[in-house]
């Protein structure tokens, strides 16, 4: 085994196959996502700088009295992130194939006629985070 | 180095130092102020990347003396030093065979040995043998230390015990075996017998059969049964001139063929094949043991803290010298594997600046103190640390090598730890000191190996062949310089067979702590594995919980929607009453 090798092998470690997501109900999420409340830049540092002392980092105005700037500095940053995300981001969604599935009645000189029918080719979406 | 390992170092720290975070919280910081990423920018030193990975991961500066420990004692399961001897023999062998030319018939010729006929009629012929000058197969300086002397015993392995310098004829060691041929076998020409180790060692009239004790206590039969005999050796000094001459003959009686007489009635010409050189190269190699635990500890420390001498007591500068010299060529060799690059013959050699640099530099290093501790200049004694080892006998078991082994090292980072009134810096310092020394000790290992594989025994096997195959050096008769030797005449005949040693040992080396750093990390790996999948199902059951929650809110405004009573509601002609309105009354 030479150096490369080693290296290659550490570095593969991330690389290995973590499976798949689990499926959320579909109905489920059609009456949860309305149900949203969005991102809230503020909700977001507030919660970071309630855990920053887990991580050992000072919270409050420092020793002396002045402005704690990392803490100013974390409201910024989700912000940032978020204004991002919030306003250039754009999802794109795939409705893979036969996902749409669609049922039609209708009449005919023979009788009643009843349609099904389902998207053949994977459709594009747009979306936006909020 | 190419610059693709440069990023796989980085991604391979990262990925363990990011590892550690998450799997402990929060970054914890090494003790000290060690950089861990020191080998990121500056060094690409394999040991000092693997010294920082292993430490980055979690494994304690004891975990490592231990490991280092292990790998220098005994064989099997609890050491390693033992297993890769063979290795390295047949590395030797096959190498001599490759290197050294496969198109000439290797007969050993007969001016090699110790007797031989030239007609059926004459007496037997002395052959003239090799002549070398100590200095020119001793570029250490190995030999000039007795054995038995209080800083010789750690540079042999055979010579403790019931050994003084006028029985080391006895040793199984050959490197002392032939520091005796040096200074003991000239009194009175004698010609000295080493034969198989497994065996006996005799001389022509020194040897007794019950003189040799083997390391259970009961003699060895068989003794000076012909069989067993290798080389002849005498030594001869030469008033005068610069150096004095070690003599070797082959030993007839196993390797010069009896001559077939064609024609018993004639003296003809003689028909006859003497053994190959590779047969003797066998008996010859596995006649010894090329490594010591003991040995090379002390070699490793000395080698690191000789600065601390003004004298020159264990190592020479010359001995630097070459000793900066393998250690280069040892650093070509891992960087140009990794660069999978193709070594050319070019590669290993040094320029004359090169080689005044290295001279300058370990000059230098040898007439200052070591600096272990950051600007404290130290002064270690090299002998109250190797005292340690005085505990490793031939009867000590592999644990107890092993110990002493760790005890040695131990007391070396304690010692380095301390100032010069053997007072304790305070804990960065002496935790500092005890990285640097630990990370300084796995750099030496692969270098000292290489040099135990170039000591005076195995170098004299090389002039063999080197005769045997006319690879002819310049004159070495006046050898002045070993350092300048090696590097001319020694690098320069025998660089391919050199650098195919380097690289198995290097190799077997880097291959065994790559192994004991991946043991280490898979462990962190396993854990983060379990952790991400643990991650996973949380994540999973919050979000469900989550969107169930959300669900039922939604499904409940739902609900209350289609039954308000402030609905508007669909009015039908069923809701219409069904009674006629009454309009003939009015």
């Amino acid at each position: 085994m030479n150096f490369k090798s080693f290296l290659e092998k550490i570095t593969s470690t991330f690389n290995v196959s973590r499976g798949t997501l689990t499926t959320i109900p579909p109905i489920i999420l059609e009456g949860a996502t309305a149900m949203k409340p969005g991102l809230s830049p503020k909700m977001i540092a507030s919660n970071i700088i309630k855990r920053q002392i887990e991580a050992g980092a000072p919270i409050g105005a420092n020793i002396d009295g002045s402005a704690n700037i990392a803490e100013s500095m974390e409201v910024i940053r989700v912000e940032e992130i978020l204004k991002a995300l919030m306003l250039d981001c754009r999802v794109d969604v795939v409705i893979p194939i036969n996902a749409i599935n669609v049922i039609g009645t209708g009449a005919s000189p023979g009788g009643p006629v009843t349609v099904i029918s389902s998207n053949k080719i994977p459709i594009g979406a747009y979306g936006i985070i909020r | 180095m190419a610059s693709k390992i440069g990023d796989l170092q980085s991604e391979a720290l990262g990925i363990v130092s990011s590892i550690r975070t998450l799997l402990e919280g929060y970054p914890k910081m090494v003790e000290g102020h060690f950089n861990i990423f020191a080998s990121l920018g500056g060094s690409k030193n394999t040991m000092d990347y693997l010294y920082n990975f292993l430490t980055t991961i979690g494994v304690t500066n004891e975990e490592i003396i231990e490991k280092v420990s292990t790998f220098l004692t005994g064989n099997g399961e609890q050491g390693f030093l033992d297993t890769i001897e063979p290795w390295i023999k047949a590395a030797l062998l096959t190498n001599i065979k490759s290197v050294m030319g496969c198109s000439i018939e290797p007969i050993i010729p007969d001016e090699l040995f110790d007797k031989y006929k030239t007609t059926l009629s004459e007496k037997d012929a002395i052959g003239e043998g090799i002549s070398v000058p100590i200095s020119a197969i001793d570029f250490m300086g190995t030999l000039n230390m007795c054995p038995t002397s209080e800083i010789g015993k750690n540079y042999y392995y055979d010579a403790y015990g019931t050994y003084y310098p006028s029985n080391l004829w006895q040793t199984r060691d050959m490197n002392a075996f032939l520091w005796y041929t040096i200074n003991k076998g000239v009194i009175g020409d004698k010609k000295l017998i080493w034969d198989n180790r497994n065996s006996i060692l005799t001389d022509d009239w020194l040897y007794k059969k019950s003189d040799f004790l083997t390391s259970t206590g009961g003699t060895i039969e068989g003794l000076g049964i012909s069989k067993n005999k290798i080389a002849q050796f005498s030594y001869s000094e030469n008033y005068g001139e610069l150096n004095d001459k070690l003599t070797v003959r082959i030993c007839a009686d196993n390797y010069y063929r009896k001559k077939m007489w064609p024609d018993l009635s004639k003296d003809a010409p003689l028909i006859h094949k003497n053994k190959t050189i590779f047969e003797f190269n066998y008996d010859f190699i596995y006649s010894f043991k090329l490594f010591d635990s003991k040995v090379l500890v002390a070699s490793i420390i000395d080698n690191l803290i000789h600065g601390s001498y003004g004298v020159n007591i264990n190592l020479s500068s010359n001995g630097l010298v070459v000793n900066g010299q393998i250690q280069k060529i040892i650093k070509k060799i891992i960087e140009s594997e990794d660069d999978e690059s193709v070594i050319n013959d070019c590669y290993f050699d040094f320029s004359n600046e090169e080689y005044d640099a290295l001279l300058l530099e370990t000059e230098k290093k040898r007439l200052e103190f070591n600096d272990f501790s950051y600007g404290n200049k130290l002064q270690l004694s090299s002998s109250k640390i190797l005292d340690n080892l005085s505990g490793i006998t031939s009867e000590s078991s592999l644990q107890e090598i092993k110990d002493s082994i760790k005890t040695t090292i131990f007391s070396f980072t304690e010692e380095a730890a301390n100032d010069a009134n053997g007072n304790s810096y305070n804990s960065d310092v002496k935790n500092n000191t005890k990285r640097d020394v630990i990370n300084r000790i796995l750099n030496e290992i692969t270098t000292n190996i290489v040099i135990s594989v170039l000591s005076p025994k195995v170098m004299l096997l090389m002039e063999f062949n080197k005769y045997v195959f006319g690879v002819n050096n310049k004159d070495n008769t006046k050898v002045t310089n070993p350092g300048e030797y090696f590097q001319k005449e020694i690098m320069g005949t025998m660089q391919g067979l050199i650098v195919s040693i380097i690289k198995k040992v290097v190799n077997l080396v880097m291959t065994y702590f790559y192994n004991f750093a991946i043991d280490a990390f898979k462990k962190m790996a396993e854990a983060f594995m379990i952790d991400l999948l643990l991650e996973k199902i949380q994540l999973y059951k919050r979000l469900l919980e989550r969107l169930y929650s959300d669900y039922k809110i939604w499904l409940s405004s739902m609900t209350k929607k289609t039954t308000s009573t402030n609905n508007i509601d669909d009015v039908t002609y069923a809701d219409i009453a069904q009674s006629t309105p009454i309009t003939t009354t009015c």
